[in-house]
């Protein structure tokens, strides 16, 4: 058989397999929102291990790590180093968060934060950072899936077939099955997508250097600076110690309070399951290790691709390894582009919805209706994010280190809302708003900042200042509802 | 009671020395180098994975000796 047949044949079977298995939940959910959203808050460990690890995993993982470690060396190391602690914080606000969801029906994390303060503009607020940050974010993904597909069957399947044909599966299954769907596919592209990280991981090298340690050897006699942190920068140049220091601090604050993921504390069936999914988070951390030899086997190879992200394909298409291969890997980079594509257009549909239109419109649903209101988003988002992906020409990673830099300024809020009884309504929303503006900012003028580091740091010290200053400055809000909800929280 | 205190702080301190170690200050002064290799993987390697390690080990501890 044709090898590029081969290749679209797995291809092929691997989506069939994740659209038959995004299927078989459907019938098991409730009516409703809870069901649709949060599973009926009855997921155990395993579907909440995959559910969290493999939605983290996305293109840039699996496509952009190997790029990073190719290009600039260690200053691929922090992508390890903030996953590191990236997921503690959930530890302590995840279980506190699923105790007053639990007690008062919540299944997102602005429709909490908007009760406990009784201000619907704190739920209008975040959720249209939260839509907006997530159409980039899954255009990019979308992006990863089209590209992958065009390059291995040599343009035979353009970009934007590509693309829509794997979306195509996301969109059915996300529709039929919501979280659960979402859940029963990310455990099976959790297991692929790590199975084929350490198969090519472990295989590159050895197969060009005759292994990991022999790989490493030559590396440091050729081009040492690669192997110390903080590597290079993206013109490389030495990186400084500022800029790799604070990503990892932004990073680590902000990764939890990404919706798609903070809001599967209101799926996990207990508390136990959430602080026992952050406990393993690290056994799925590993699995960058891998990765990050992929990119290194690059280092010495001969030639190089158009742009670093492409050295993993660069090498497969340019060694003439097997097409059983080169299929394999090809279904795993749909793997990660697809796991964390279906939990953002899910989360992105839901929030819109929940948080948009019934907490802050204060307009509300019957759950049915709700539910297909939540469906017809999952299609708007979809849609909006195909069309940003074919269409869009400039830089979607500039457009996505803004909309990032606005959602990390979630965590001093939900730290806020969970923790401090003094906080005030008007002081998270200006909190939100001070942080997302100083980030933007910076990102956009980054020789303006004071010193060389992280935008987002910048932006977090804005918010907690401007959280303190104004609720001190506001009425503090009393009432009977707000110490319910804080003594729920910290039962 | 003294005994939860005494837990939390404990894992305070090794949060914060856990951050200082994963850039600046404690990163570059002890763990940035090539040599030596460790399960053939360079030194600032290996520190990032060790750091996971202990990072896991911590809290489960953490987790164990808690409440319940």
């Amino acid at each position: 058989m044709d090898s590029r047949l081969q290749i679209l044949a797995i291809s092929g079977a691997y989506l069939l397999a994740c659209l038959i298995l995004g299927m078989v939940p459907g019938r098991k959910s409730g009516t409703g929102a809870t069901g649709y959203v949060a599973g009926d808050r009855s997921l155990g460990i395993v579907l909440m291990y995959f559910i969290t690890g493999a939605t983290i995993f996305s293109s840039f993982a699996f496509l952009g790590g190997p790029g990073w470690a190719y290009s600039r060396g260690a200053a691929a190391f922090y992508i390890l180093g903030y996953g590191v602690l990236g997921m503690v914080p959930f530890y302590f606000l995840g279980p506190r968060a699923a105790r007053v969801a639990r007690k008062y029906g919540f299944v997102t994390q602005a429709e909490m934060v908007a009760h406990r303060y009784g201000s619907p503009a704190v739920a209008g607020l975040m959720a249209v950072v939260s839509v907006v940050a997530f159409v980039p974010y899954l255009a990019l993904q979308m992006k990863g899936a089209g590209y992958v597909l065009s390059a291995v069957t040599e343009g035979k399947v353009p970009d934007w077939a590509g693309a829509a044909l794997v979306y195509g599966v996301v969109l059915i299954y996300v529709l039929r099955s919501g979280v659960l769907g979402v859940g029963w596919t990310n455990t099976f592209q959790g297991i692929f997508m790590m199975a084929m990280a350490w198969g090519l991981g472990l295989y590159l090298p050895a197969r060009l250097y005759g292994g990991v340690g022999e790989m490493f050897r030559q590396i440091s006699e050729v081009r040492p600076e690669l192997l110390l942190a903080p590597g290079l920068d993206a013109a490389g140049e030495v990186w400084s110690w500022g800029e790799f220091t604070s990503a990892v601090l932004v990073s680590i604050v902000g990764f939890s309070a990404w919706p798609h993921l903070f809001m599967k504390a209101f799926t996990a069936r207990s508390d136990r399951i959430i602080r026992r999914t952050v406990l393993l988070y690290p056994t799925f951390q590993i699995f960058l290790v891998p990765l990050f030899f992929i990119g290194f086997a690059g280092v010495l190879y001969p030639g190089s691709p158009d742009s670093p992200d492409q050295i993993l394909l660069y090498m497969i298409l340019d060694m003439r390894i097997p097409a059983v291969v080169v299929g394999l890997f090809c279904a795993g980079a749909l793997a990660a582009s697809m796991s964390s594509g279906d939990a953002m257009v899910h989360a992105a549909a839901s929030v819109a919805v929940r948080d948009g239109w019934v907490a802050a419109l204060g307009r509300n649903l019957t759950p049915g209706k709700e539910k297909a209101a939540i469906r017809w988003m999952v299609v708007v988002v979809m849609g909006l994010a195909y069309a940003v992906a074919v269409s869009y020409k400039g830089s979607l990673v500039a457009l996505l280190l803004s909309a990032y830099g606005a959602v990390v300024q979630f965590t001093p809020v939900l730290v806020a809302a969970l923790y401090i009884k003094r906080s005030t309504g008007p002081g998270v929303v200006a909190g939100v708003l001070a942080g997302s503006l100083i980030t933007l900012l910076f990102v956009l003028y980054p020789d303006v900042r004071p010193w060389p580091i992280h935008a987002g740091l910048y932006g977090l010290v804005a918010n907690v200042a401007t959280i303190w200053a104004v609720s001190m400055l506001t009425p503090e809000f009393r009432s009977s509802g707000r110490d319910a909800f804080l003594r729920i929280a910290s039962e | 009671m003294t005994g939860v205190r005494l837990r939390n702080r404990l894992y305070g301190l090794f949060l914060l020395v856990c951050v200082a170690s994963l850039g600046w200050p404690i990163y570059p002064l002890l763990g940035s180098r090539i040599e030596p290799f460790i399960l053939g993987v360079p030194f600032s390697l290996f520190w990032m994975i060790g750091w996971a390690g202990l990072s896991f080990l911590a809290l489960l501890i953490y987790d164990r000796t808690g409440p319940r």
